[in-house]
């Protein structure tokens, strides 16, 4: 069995919008492929059970994202990885879970709030830029982005996968997983694979 | 020189295949795990559960490894070869992985009593240590290193009710309503599991794993079992089997260390404190406990015993 018993927490950070929940979505799959336990918080459904009846004042907010590092802690002191995915605007709450903790991987989601805005997959942007929601990070609620990050990942500027492929990269960089073969092809090497497959009619030229 | 290195070899690779799973478990996702802190009632749900799943051959210290094994007592590859689904005991905190799980709660003032005990049975503990040293110890969970990994009472059961309570792959039991109604909680245990739920082969499997029948075999087989077989014959598995004994056993300052140490979850969990407490809220709501109500256990009713 290909497992290291190191658990480690990933903390997403970022506007509503930018993609954590996505990236989570599709690494959490491929650590566990690589024979890790892995657990999602995701922001939007720990507010349904584990944080309910938490509203969004300062307050509320910060004991939310308390909970969720608390948990957060347990289950990887135990050996399996945890992903949240939670907006945790603010940085001084951030920083006293990352205290609270060995191996805490602060993943910032750095997407323009322009691109965010337009996303908007719930419309939750559109009302609250019609001020019909109040405490919407981003528009009335500041968002403070962390000053060191262990990882920065450009959601406008890459494909998710592409921002998972990153994370894993450092996440082996960082001794936290196993370091997959590499495999690297030159470019010369690139160029014929592709011709080839143009030829067997699987790429469109 | 070749040859000593091909022998290392060997013998690392033979400690590793005998190397018990644990942690290092490979998991399906159809296993069923039967998920407690130690001295929760565990043992006697493997026997409820086995006896319900072997109708034909009862349960006992003999046979029960092979029908819901522990995983410390087998290595991987040991497990590997079992019919699936597999139902097995594990006393693991929050892991992942396992996708079905049977989940059992005690109130900790009794697993206390019971863990005192039993680390005397082990040897881990003198005859002479006192309760009220120990009861500190049992509150850092750093008793042996096996303890220290599974961490303390609050601390493993919130990881599991915080992440799972409510979901359609958990069952969450409390030992105080087994002992009350062990045929209701073995229903629903069998429900969960998809088992033939006649009430005959229910209270057959009841009766079947009662603590008389259970004490009867260990003294037969106790030299056997591997869970026993090198601990203190002279004192027992299957202790009192009851709730509420912490009352006559534990001094009231180890009380209180208990519930100062973790009153919040014991309330959420619907085991009412001696000394009520200022507790603003409650960290996480435990529902199929606090929403009940006969949720009241151990704090003014008399013991109960199966």
């Amino acid at each position: 069995m290909n497992r290291s018993n190191k658990g480690f927490t990933l903390w997403f950070t970022g506007l509503p919008c930018s993609g954590k929940s996505t990236i989570a979505a599709l690494l959490a799959p491929e650590l566990e492929r690589r024979g890790h336990g892995v657990e999602v918080l995701d922001g939007d459904v720990v507010r349904t059970h584990l944080c309910k009846g938490l509203g969004f004042s300062r307050e509320d907010r910060d004991e939310n994202i308390r909970r969720i590092g608390f948990v957060a802690k347990l289950v990887s002191r135990h050996g399996a990885i945890v992903i949240t995915a939670a907006i945790s605007p603010y940085r001084s709450i951030r920083d006293e879970v990352r205290a609270s903790m060995e191996n805490f991987v602060e993943v910032y989601v750095n997407t323009p709030l322009e691109v965010c805005i337009r996303r908007d997959v719930k419309g939750m942007y559109k009302k609250a830029l019609a001020g019909e929601l109040k405490h919407f990070t981003g528009i009335d609620d500041p968002y403070e982005p962390p000053l060191n990050p262990e990882l920065v990942i450009q959601t406008d500027k890459e494909t998710p996968s592409a921002s998972s492929g990153r994370i894993l990269a450092g996440l082996e960089q960082m001794g936290l997983i196993e370091r997959t073969s590499d495999i690297t092809y030159s470019s010369e090497e690139e160029s014929r694979i592709r011709t080839r497959l143009i030829a067997l009619g699987y790429l469109h030229a | 020189m070749v040859e000593i290195f091909k022998l290392a070899a060997e013998a690392i690779r033979g400690s590793l295949a005998r190397k018990k799973a644990g942690r290092n478990l490979t998991v399906f996702g159809d296993d069923v795990f039967l998920v407690s802190y130690p001295r929760s009632g565990n043992t006697w749900t493997r026997f409820l559960i086995a006896n319900l799943a072997h109708p034909n051959e009862p349960t006992n210290f003999a046979n029960i490894e092979s029908r819901i094994p522990e995983i410390y007592l087998f290595p991987d590859r040991v497990l590997l070869n079992l019919p699936r689904p597999r139902i097995l005991k594990s006393h693991e905190c929050f892991d992942p992985r396992y996708k079905r799980v049977i989940h059992i709660v005690r109130d900790p003032r009794d697993v206390a009593v019971s863990h005192y005990y039993y680390s005397k049975k082990r040897r881990t503990i003198a005859d002479d240590f006192r309760i009220e040293e120990y009861v500190p110890r049992f509150l850092a969970g750093n008793l042996t290193r096996t303890m220290e990994r599974y961490g303390c009472w609050n601390d493993h059961v919130l990881s599991w009710l915080a992440l799972r309570e409510g979901h359609r792959n958990f069952l969450a039991l409390r030992y105080e309503d087994m002992l009350e109604n062990t045929g209701r909680e073995l229903a629903k245990i069998g429900s969960f599991l998809d088992t033939d739920l006649s009430r005959e082969t229910v209270m057959r499997a009841v009766e079947r794993s009662s603590s008389t029948q259970m004490r009867r075999m260990e003294k037969e087989q106790s030299r056997e079992w591997k869970l026993t077989k090198g601990t203190r014959q002279d004192r027992p598995f299957i202790r009192n089997a009851t709730s509420g004994i912490w009352k006559s056993v534990l001094p009231s300052a180890s009380v209180l260390a208990i519930e100062s140490a973790w009153g919040p979850l014991m309330v959420s969990l619907g085991y009412s404190l001696t000394q009520p407490q200022t507790i603003s809220q409650t960290l996480f709501e435990i529902a199929p406990y606090s929403s009940r109500s006969d949720a009241t256990v151990a704090g003014g009713e008399a013991s109960r015993k199966r």
